[in-house]
C-alpha cells in the first residue's frame, strides 16, 4: 500500500486537472457567475497555455537529465526547431496547425538524436557546455539564415484553427473566445503528451534510463545497451520539445530569434530542478512554481498598504525562493508532496485491520488531492483575476525574465545594452 | 590514553556499532579484530570523528572528544591512517607528508580555544565565534611569520624520521602519490600520519591488499615506531595472527559488540580465537 | 599581415578577460565541483561595489583597487557560508539551481540600487613607481601592430594573478590545503584541514579573481548590471575548453577563445557567416575540441569507480 501512493501521485494530477476542469467549466460557470469571475481574463488565459506549453518541454526535459542523468542546458534550441518548423510549415507551406506541431516534433526528435550521438562522449559540466553551446548560437543562427526563418522580424502565425464543436455550445451554453479554446486545445496535447510520459518512463525504457544514470556500467553489465538508451532519452527528449515548440508558436502566434536564447534554456533546468527530478509530477508543478513566485510579491504584498516592492526586488525575491526550495526541499516540489503523501498514508494504513478502510480513504484521499491540487494550481491561476489588471503586466511571469537578459544574451557580449533598454524587449504579445 | 564507551553508531538506519567499548592504555598497541562487517572501521571512523555517534563516550586524555569535530580531534594529538589508505593521489609523495604535519602549523593551540569556548554560554560561544573568524585568520598568520623557523626545524626533523623509517618514500618524494605501489602507499599514509606527531595513531588495516612479506614489514616498522617513539597505537586488523604478534591487547568484535576482550597473549591461546581468527 | 596581428592582439586582450572569469569558474569548480552560474554577477555586482567606493575615496583609483577586490573576496566568502554551505553535498544540478538564484538576486539588487543610465568606469590610471611609469599613457606600437594601453593593462593583470595564484597553491602550506582539499574532503579532515573554511577561502579567492575582470572589463563596455553575461558565458566556453579543474587551462581557454572569436568575425566569408556567426564557429571549434579530449584540453581525466 505505501508504494502505491507515490507512484500514483502523477496520475492523480492528471485526473485531478481533469476533474477540475470538468466540474469547473460545468456546473459552476452557470451557478456562479456573478458571484465570482470564473472566467479568465483574456491574457490569463494565454499564460496558462504558456504554462502549458512550459509543463511539455519539462517533461521532455525531465526524461533526459532526471531519469537519464544528462544535464542538458541546451533544450531552448530543440523548442526553436520545433516552433519554426511548425511556423515555416503552417505559414509558408500552409498546412494544418496539428500536422505541424507532429512535423516539429519529429524534426526536433531527429536533431535530438544527433545531438545524442557525440553526447555519448560527454558527461557532467562538459555535456552542459556543448548543450548550452546550442542554446547560445540558436538565436545567431536563427537570425542569420533569413532566407528560411524570417530572420529578426520574425514569422506572424495565425493558424486557422478548427472552431470549437457545436457540441460545447449546445450542451454546456459556453461560447468559447479564441484563447479559451486555445486552452483547451493546449491542454489536450499536453494531456497526450504527459499520459505517454507516464507511460515511457513505467516501461522498460524508463527502467533502462533509470539504471543508465544510476550506474552506466552495472547497466552494461546487465545487457542494456548504454548508447541506444542514451541516444533514444536525447530524441524522446527533443521530440517533446519539438512538440512544444510547435505549440508554443501556436499560443504566441508570433515567434522570433530571441524568444530561444539561452535563458529559455536555463528557466527549463530550473523548472525540473525546483519541480522535482525524475518525477513527472514535478515537471507540471515546476512549471507552474516558475510563473507564480515570481508575481507573488505583486500579488500579495503588494495588496498591503503602504507597501509596493519594486519589480526587481520581486526577481531577486524568486531568487531567493530558488534557494530556499534548494535548502530545504532538495527533491523538489514533487519531493514535499511525496513526502507528505507518505506521510499521510503512514498514518492511516497502519493497522492491518484498516486495510479496507484505507483503501476507500486512499482512494477519496487520491480524488481529493487531486482535485485540490488540480484547484490550487488554477486557483493561483485565477487570483490573477481578482488582481486589477495593471497595465503591461500579462505574460510578465516569463516576459520580465526573459526580458531581463534577453538583451546582452542574444548579443552574447557584442554589444552590452544597458538596464533601461531591457524592458523593451519584453514580448511583442505582452500586452495584446 | 583512550577510554570508550558503550559506543553506539549508525549508517542511516543500519546500525553498526551496539555500544562498544574499549581502553588503550597509553604506550600500548592495541588490536580490534573480527570478521568483514564487525564494526572495526566504525569505530576508528567514530574515535577519530568522521562517523557521530549516536551516544555512548569517547575520552581522550580524560577530555570527552565524542562531540568534537574531525579537524579539532586530530590537533589533539591523533593520527587516523584510514582504510583504504585515501592519500592524495595526484599530490607528489612530499606534498602528502607536508599535508600530514599541516595540523601542527594550520591551527595551533586548536585545543586550548576549544576548552575556552565550552566553557561559555549559547551568546559568549556565538561573540567568541565571531571575534575567532575575524581575528583567527590574522593571528594564525602572524604566528606563521613568528614562528617561521621553528616550524621549517620541526618539520625537517619530522620528514627526516619518517625518511628513516621509510627509506623508500625518500627515493620517491617528488613522485605523484597514485603512481606508488601498494606497499609504498600503505607507507606513505602511515608516515603522513605520523607527520602530525601524533600520540595515537589510529591504523585501519594496513595489510590490505598487500602482499605477505610487505605486510610483515610494515608490521615490524610499526612494531619499531611504538617501542622507540612511545606512539600508542590502535590497529584494527583482519589479519589476527600478525597483529596479536605486536600487540599487547587484543578486541574481538562480532557484529557491532565486542566479543572477547584480553592481552594478546591470552588471546592468541583461546579457543574460540585459535579457531575463528588464526585459522589452527 | 599587419591586420592579422592586429586581430590576435585584440583577440589576446578579450582573451585574457575571458580568461579571468574562467580562472575565477575553475577556482570553485576544483573545490566544489560546481559551475558558478553566478559568477559574472558577483563580479558585476562587486564592481558597482568599487564604483560606490571610488566616489568616496575621491576618485583615487589606486586607493580603491585593493578596497574593492578585499570587499568582493568578502562578498565571496559570506555567499559560500550563508548560501552554498547549506545544500553542500546536494546532487550538483540543486546547486547550480542555487548559484542560479544568486544570479537573480545579485543581478535585480544591483539593477535596483544602482539603477540610471550605464556609468562610465575610469580604467587604471598611471602611477609612477622608482621613476617608472606604469598604467595609462598611449598606445604601444610594435611594428605596425598598435596595442591599446587599456589591453596591455589586461594582458598584464591576467598573467600576474596567474601567477600569484601559482605560487599561493604550489608553495604555500594553505594552498597546498586547498588542493588537498578538492582531491580528497575526507583525507583532508583527518590532515586537520577545515574543509569548509578552505571553500568559503575558494570562494572569496574566486570572487576577488572575478572582481579584477569585473574592474577592468567596465571602462570597456560600460558599467551596467548586464555588463558580465556575455563575458560568463565565454568565461565557461573558456573553463571548458581549458579544463575545469585547470587554472592554467582556463587561462589558455580564454586566450584560445578571444583569439579565434576574433579571426573568425574578420575571416570569414560575410554572406554566411561573419561577424554575426563568430560565437557559433567557435562554440563549434569548442565542441570539435570536446569531442576528442572530452575533459578539456588541460582536464584530468576522470577516473570512474565502479
Amino acid at each position: 500500500m505505501r508504494r502505491l501512493a507515490p507512484l500514483r501521485t502523477s496520475t492523480v494530477v492528471i485526473f485531478g486537472v481533469l476533474a477540475f476542469f470538468l466540474l469547473w467549466w460545468i456546473p459552476f460557470s452557470h451557478v456562479l457567475p456573478d458571484v465570482v469571475p470564473l472566467r479568465f481574463a483574456p491574457y490569463r488565459t494565454l499564460e496558462a497555455s504558456q504554462v502549458a506549453v512550459w509543463v511539455i518541454v519539462a517533461v521532455g526535459l525531465n526524461i533526459l537529465t532526471g531519469f537519464n542523468g544528462q544535464i542538458s542546458l541546451g533544450h531552448g534550441a530543440f523548442v526553436a526547431i520545433g516552433a519554426y518548423t511548425a511556423a515555416i510549415l503552417m505559414v509558408d507551406h500552409g498546412w494544418p496547425f496539428w500536422t505541424t506541431i507532429i512535423a516539429g516534433g519529429v524534426l526536433a526528435g531527429g536533431v535530438g538524436f544527433l545531438v545524442g550521438v557525440p553526447a555519448l562522449r560527454l558527461t557532467g559540466p562538459y555535456l552542459a557546455m556543448a548543450t548550452l553551446g546550442l542554446a547560445l548560437a540558436t538565436p545567431q543562427v536563427l537570425s542569420k539564415y533569413e532566407g528560411l526563418t524570417h530572420g529578426n522580424q520574425g514569422i506572424n502565425v495565425r493558424p486557422e484553427v478548427p472552431p470549437p464543436p457545436a457540441f460545447i455550445k449546445d450542451w454546456f451554453g459556453l461560447s468559447l473566445s479564441r484563447d479559451e479554446w486555445m486552452w483547451f486545445l493546449v491542454l489536450s496535447i499536453v494531456l497526450i503528451m504527459l499520459v505517454l510520459a507516464l507511460n515511457i518512463v513505467r516501461s522498460r525504457i524508463g527502467r533502462a534510463f533509470v539504471a543508465i544514470r544510476d550506474s552506466e556500467i552495472a547497466a552494461q553489465a546487465m545487457g542494456i545497451s548504454v548508447p541506444r538508451y542514451k541516444t533514444m532519452a536525447f530524441a524522446i527528449s527533443a521530440f517533446y520539445a519539438g512538440v512544444a515548440g510547435g505549440t508554443y508558436a501556436l499560443v504566441h502566434e508570433y515567434i522570433a530569434p530571441e524568444n530561444f536564447n539561452i535563458t529559455m534554456s536555463m528557466n527549463l533546468l530550473t523548472t525540473i530542478v525546483i519541480g522535482g527530478l525524475a518525477s513527472i509530477l514535478g515537471s507540471v508543478l515546476g512549471a507552474i512554481g516558475l510563473v507564480v513566485v515570481p508575481e507573488l510579491p505583486e500579488l500579495v504584498f503588494n495588496r498591503i498598504p503602504g507597501v509596493n516592492i519594486p519589480v526587481e526586488l520581486s526577481w531577486a525575491f524568486y531568487g531567493v525562493v530558488l534557494i530556499l526550495i534548494m535548502i530545504f526541499a532538495p527533491y523538489g516540489l514533487a519531493g514535499l508532496f511525496h513526502r507528505s503523501v507518505r506521510w499521510v498514508s503512514s498514518w492511516t494504513l497502519r493497522s492491518r485491520a484498516g486495510i479496507l478502510v484505507g483503501l476507500v480513504v486512499g482512494v477519496a484521499t487520491t480524488m481529493v488531492v487531486g482535485f485540490a491540487l488540480g484547484l490550487v494550481a488554477f486557483l493561483v491561476t485565477t487570483a490573477w483575476v481578482w488582481a486589477p489588471p495593471l497595465v503591461g503586466v500579462g505574460a510578465r511571469g516569463y516576459s520580465r525574465w526573459i526580458g531581463a537578459l534577453t538583451s546582452p544574451l542574444a548579443s552574447a557580449g557584442e554589444t552590452e545594452a544597458g538596464p533601461e533598454d531591457q524592458s523593451s524587449q519584453d514580448h511583442p504579445d505582452a500586452e495584446r | 590514553m583512550l577510554q570508550v564507551r558503550d559506543l553506539v553508531a549508525a549508517y542511516g538506519p543500519i546500525v553498526a556499532l551496539h555500544g562498544v567499548s574499549l581502553d588503550v592504555p597509553e604506550g600500548s598497541i592495541v588490536a580490534v579484530l573480527g570478521a568483514n562487517g564487525a564494526g572495526k572501521s566504525s569505530t576508528l571512523r567514530v574515535i577519530s570523528g568522521l562517523l557521530r555517534a549516536k551516544s555512548g563516550s569517547i575520552k581522550f586524555d580524560g577530555q570527552r572528544i565524542d562531540h568534537l569535530s574531525t579537524e579539532q580531534i586530530v590537533s589533539l594529538g591523533m593520527s587516523h591512517v584510514p582504510e583504504g589508505r585515501q592519500l592524495f593521489g595526484d599530490l607528489t609523495v612530499l606534498e602528502n607528508l607536508r599535508l600530514g604535519a599541516y595540523s601542527r602549523f594550520g591551527q595551533a593551540d586548536g585545543g586550548g580555544r576549544l576548552a575556552h569556548r565550552q566553557g561559555l554560554s549559547l551568546l559568549g560561544r556565538l561573540q567568541h565565534d565571531l571575534i575567532q573568524a575575524a581575528t583567527g585568520g590574522i593571528r594564525d598568520l602572524a604566528r606563521a611569520v613568528r614562528e617561521h623557523g621553528q616550524r621549517r626545524r620541526d618539520f625537517d626533523a619530522a620528514l627526516k624520521q619518517i625518511f628513516d623509517y621509510f627509506p623508500i618514500l625518500a627515493q620517491r618524494k617528488n613522485q605523484v602519490a597514485g603512481t606508488l605501489s601498494g606497499g609504498e602507499q600503505q607507507m606513505l599514509a602511515i608516515g603522513r600520519g605520523l607527520m602530525a606527531r601524533p600520540r595515537l595513531l589510529l591504523l585501519d588495516e594496513p595489510s590490505m591488499g598487500l602482499a605477505p612479506l610487505v605486510t610483515r614489514e610494515i608490521f615490524e616498522i610499526v612494531q619499531t615506531i611504538n617501542r622507540t617513539e612511545g606512539v600508542t597505537i590502535l590497529v584494527v586488523e583482519q589479519n589476527a595472527n600478525l597483529a596479536l604478534e605486536i600487540a599487547h591487547y587484543g578486541y574481538v568484535l562480532e557484529t557491532g559488540r565486542v566479543a572477547l576482550a584480553d592481552t594478546s597473549e591470552n588471546l592468541r591461546k583461546s579457543e574460540a580465537v585459535r579457531r575463528s581468527y588464526l585459522g589452527q | 599581415m599587419a591586420d592579422f596581428w592586429q586581430q590576435v592582439v585584440v583577440g589576446l586582450a578579450t582573451g585574457s578577460l575571458y580568461g579571468l572569469m574562467a580562472l575565477a569558474l575553475v577556482l570553485i569548480y576544483r573545490s566544489t565541483h560546481v559551475l558558478n552560474f553566478a559568477q559574472g554577477e558577483m563580479a558585476m555586482f562587486s564592481t558597482f561595489l568599487a564604483w560606490s567606493i571610488l566616489i568616496r575615496v575621491d576618485n583615487h583609483y589606486w586607493v580603491m583597487f585593493p578596497l574593492a577586490v578585499l570587499v568582493a573576496a568578502a562578498l565571496g566568502g559570506l555567499t559560500e557560508r550563508v548560501v552554498v554551505r547549506p545544500v553542500e553535498g546536494a546532487p550538483i544540478l540543486n546547486i547550480v539551481i542555487v548559484t542560479l538564484g544568486l544570479y537573480a538576486i545579485f543581478s535585480n539588487v544591483a539593477s535596483w540600487r544602482w539603477i540610471g543610465r550605464p556609468k562610465p568606469f575610469p580604467t587604471p590610471p598611471e602611477i609612477h613607481v622608482a621613476g617608472l611609469k606604469f598604467f595609462g599613457g598611449d598606445a604601444l606600437h610594435v611594428g605596425p601592430t598598435v596595442i591599446n594601453y587599456h589591453d596591455l593593462t589586461i594582458m598584464v593583470f591576467a598573467a600576474l594573478i596567474m601567477v600569484a595564484l601559482y605560487l599561493f597553491f604550489q608553495y604555500t602550506s594553505l594552498g597546498l590545503a586547498m588542493r588537498a582539499t578538492a582531491h580528497n574532503p575526507v583525507a583532508s579532515r583527518l590532515m586537520g584541514i577545515r574543509v569548509g573554511r578552505m571553500l568559503t577561502i575558494g570562494w572569496a579567492l574566486s570572487a576577488a579573481v572575478g572582481a579584477v575582470a569585473g574592474l577592468l572589463i567596465a571602462p570597456i563596455v560600460l558599467l551596467t548590471s548586464a555588463m558580465m553575461v556575455g563575458a560568463l558565458l565565454y568565461a565557461f566556453a573558456a573553463a571548458v575548453l581549458g579544463g575545469l579543474d585547470s587554472p592554467v587551462g582556463a587561462i589558455v581557454g580564454g586566450l584560445i577563445i578571444g583569439v579565434s572569436e576574433n579571426l573568425v568575425g574578420a575571416y570569414t566569408p560575410q554572406e554566411w557567416l561573419g561577424p554575426e556567426m563568430k560565437l557559433t564557429v567557435t562554440l563549434c571549434i569548442i565542441l570539435v575540441v570536446l569531442l576528442v579530449r572530452p575533459t578539456g584540453i588541460f582536464g584530468r581525466r576522470a577516473l570512474r569507480r565502479v
